[in-house]
């Protein structure tokens, strides 16, 4: 793979739903490795223009997401204010004994204008890990795959409650979030612990390392989380499964199993409930949707800042985009069979031609759009057809 | 199966079989208005809701889209089309509007003869549902609003009607029994559970009846009731059947053809 082809993005308006909407937009940002995918809604007015805005504010707003976020629900609820003191004129087409009728409902309708989805990713890459903040709101898709297909995260799967472990009298609790590292000390690799392992559904145990949590360490370098996700709740000499790259050895000696550990959900306590998302499925879905500017009022959309191997796909995309699968195994299938074509204009018109159809027959024509991150993040290829 | 999106290519088809007998003069529990009036009033709404989701704006115009169409049987002894068979969301509302915004109902149609009324508009969708514009969309969409018992059991057209199907799955049949009480306690929509079996929704036979003739709910449409706040409760795999007490339960009986195929902000609701 050249260092020319990293980035695939497309933005593919719906060709068979007998309605013009052309409501998605994308956009990379190569200077501040920003990608980003916004879905305008249907019933709301302006909603392409909405997508566009927040499209094209994503590197700023991934500046510091936590306050951003409120930036761009102001501009859209600007928008939407001047919307609202327009007159709407109702088309001639509309029978007269209904005008007023319409021209109330689109006025009404205007209170729900410049809606859109938004899922946006920037990421910092060093050499064993990349550092990802997130932003979802909506039913957009964030996903980040290993090389071999396995997904490691997406929004679209709401990670189970932590679990409450078995607790002993004078153990203390650690609560492990974004902005703290946690001491550890190493046992050795999770590879010598099999049953371990396997109960821990881990496939890859040579990678990982079995530790023990000692203590906190105060970071500040990370924005305090907010939105309640990603804290674990440890106990001091706790057990926990740590992949390797997560793990800084600190150098007190030349055998030291001595380490910190960044917050991260891969980090796994022995006892925890995993996250399978091999049973993810993107059938049955409901068709309502979270959507900025209002989601930011009502507090619907996470943030999320993660550590991920240095070699993780990102994919972003509409919800046009994963419909026409059904498991994310079964989209990343499709990625892999179709990598390069998707890197020469004409294979990739047809290839999302076939893709339009195969959406039309399973819930109706959408717009599609992906932003597709293929280590090492390059340049990219975009396209709009 | 039940994904289907509504579009002008793939629009939905909303129907109702409404009562009309005499009986629906009495007046709604807790209410000075008599059924007929609040079945009509909460239909409006939804129409009009139907009106907004089909206008779009073209430029600086708005402009109304065919998403949705509707047919209506209205029936107390014999059955009676309301406007035409099948009718686009502007023609709908047009007619509406010109009736001084009623379907026409009064009381008026004498006795109860539910089984014609579901044979009529098996007969509507027989023909309607085979067509280009209806045969891949997401299934149609009948709602009967009833207040009581009927001379004739509708059962068996009710099966003939959950039979016929759309590409995305069979056609649904709600069933909303207006002011009867079942087994099953719940104070409001905010902890209204659903039905699962007939020991919930009797002791009446009529409820039971109505019950099974109710189709199960798809998990599309499960799903969007419980995300939208309509019933946060309901439980996975109930049937949509529906006892209607007071007329805030009527009006979210109604709102289950909002949950079918849309795509809308989620806290606009």
């Amino acid at each position: 793979m050249s260092q020319c082809q990293n980035i695939i993005l497309t933005v593919s308006p719906s060709m068979f739903g007998g309605e013009a909407k052309n409501q998605d937009r994308a956009s990379f940002d190569p200077r501040t490795q920003t990608a980003c995918v916004c879905d305008g809604i249907t019933s709301s007015p302006y909603a392409a223009k909405a997508a566009k805005i927040v499209a094209k504010a994503a590197p700023v707003i991934m500046d510091d997401p936590e306050v951003h976020v409120q930036t761009a629900a102001d501009i859209l609820n600007h928008h939407r204010d001047i919307a609202l003191t327009c007159p709407v004129q109702v088309s001639a087409s509309v029978p007269i004994a209904i005008r007023t009728l319409v021209q109330e409902s689109a006025r009404s309708t205007m209170k729900t204008s410049y809606q859109t989805t938004m899922v946006a990713l920037r990421c910092k890459t060093e050499d064993s890990y990349t550092d990802a903040a997130m932003i979802a709101c909506g039913d957009s898709g964030l996903f980040a795959f290993m090389p071999n297909g396995r997904l490691l995260f997406t929004n679209l799967a709401e990670r189970p409650k932590e679990r409450e472990c078995s607790t002993s009298n004078g153990h203390k609790t650690l609560s492990f979030r974004p902005g703290r590292e946690l001491l550890v000390k190493s046992k050795g690799s999770l590879a010598d612990y099999p049953v371990l392992a396997q109960c821990l559904k881990i496939l890859t145990p040579q990678n990982w390392l079995l530790c023990q949590a000692l203590s906190l360490i105060e970071k500040t370098e990370r924005p305090t989380m907010r939105h309640g996700d990603l804290v674990v709740d440890l106990l001091t000499d706790e057990w926990i499964a740590v992949p390797r790259y997560l793990f800084n050895p600190i150098k007190t000696g030349c055998h030291s199993r001595m380490g910190s550990v960044v917050c991260s959900r891969f980090v796994r306590r022995v006892c925890d409930p995993i996250t399978d998302y091999a049973e993810l499925t993107f059938d049955l879905r409901g068709n309502t949707t979270a959507a900025l500017p209002d989601a930011y009022a009502a507090n619907q959309y996470r943030i999320y800042y993660e550590r991920f191997p240095h070699d993780t796909h990102y994919l972003l995309c509409s919800d046009g985009f994963y419909r026409c699968f059904s498991t994310p195994i079964q989209m990343w299938q499709w990625l892999m069979n179709y990598r390069l074509q998707l890197t020469v204009r004409k294979h990739k018109k047809m290839l999302l031609n076939d893709l339009h159809r195969r959406l039309d027959q399973r819930c109706g024509d959408d717009d599609i759009s992906f932003v597709w991150l293929i280590p090492p993040y390059g340049k990219e290829i975009a396209d709009a057809f | 199966m039940y994904e289907k999106k509504i579009s002008s290519k793939n629009p939905g088809l909303i129907c109702g079989i409404l009562d009309d007998s005499g009986s629906t003069e009495d007046k709604l529990s807790g209410t000075t208005d008599s059924i007929f009036e609040w079945i009509a009033r909460y239909f409006g709404i939804i129409l009009m809701e139907l009106l907004a989701r089909s206008t779009a704006m073209q430029g600086q115009e708005a402009v109304v889209k065919p998403r949705y169409h509707n047919s209506f049987v209205l029936y107390g002894s014999a059955p009676k089309i309301w406007g035409e068979p099948v009718m686009d969301i502007e023609s709908t509302v047009k007619r509406f509007q010109e009736a001084d915004n009623s379907l026409g109902l009064c009381a008026g149609l004498g006795g109860t003869d539910a089984l014609a009324a579901f044979e009529k508009m098996y007969d509507i969708l027989k023909e309607s549902i085979q067509k280009k514009e209806f045969c891949n969309s997401f299934p149609a969409m009948v709602f009967h609003l009833t207040d009581g018992l009927s001379a004739t059991d509708a059962t068996p057209a009710a099966e003939k009607i959950k039979q016929l199907k759309t590409s995305d799955g069979n056609v649904l049949v709600v069933n909303a029994f207006i002011g009867t009480s079942t087994n099953l306690e719940y104070t409001s929509s905010t902890d209204f559970t659903g039905y699962l079996d007939e020991s919930e929704a009797g002791p009446s036979p009529d409820n039971i009846r109505l019950f099974h003739m109710s189709s199960e709910m798809p998990e599309t449409i499960f799903n969007n009731l419980v995300e939208d706040g309509i019933f946060p409760e309901l439980r996975q795999g109930s049937r949509l059947f529906f006892d209607v007490r007071t007329k805030e339960m009527l009006k979210h009986v109604i709102q289950v053809v909002g949950s079918i195929g849309s795509r809308t902000e989620r806290t606009e609701r």
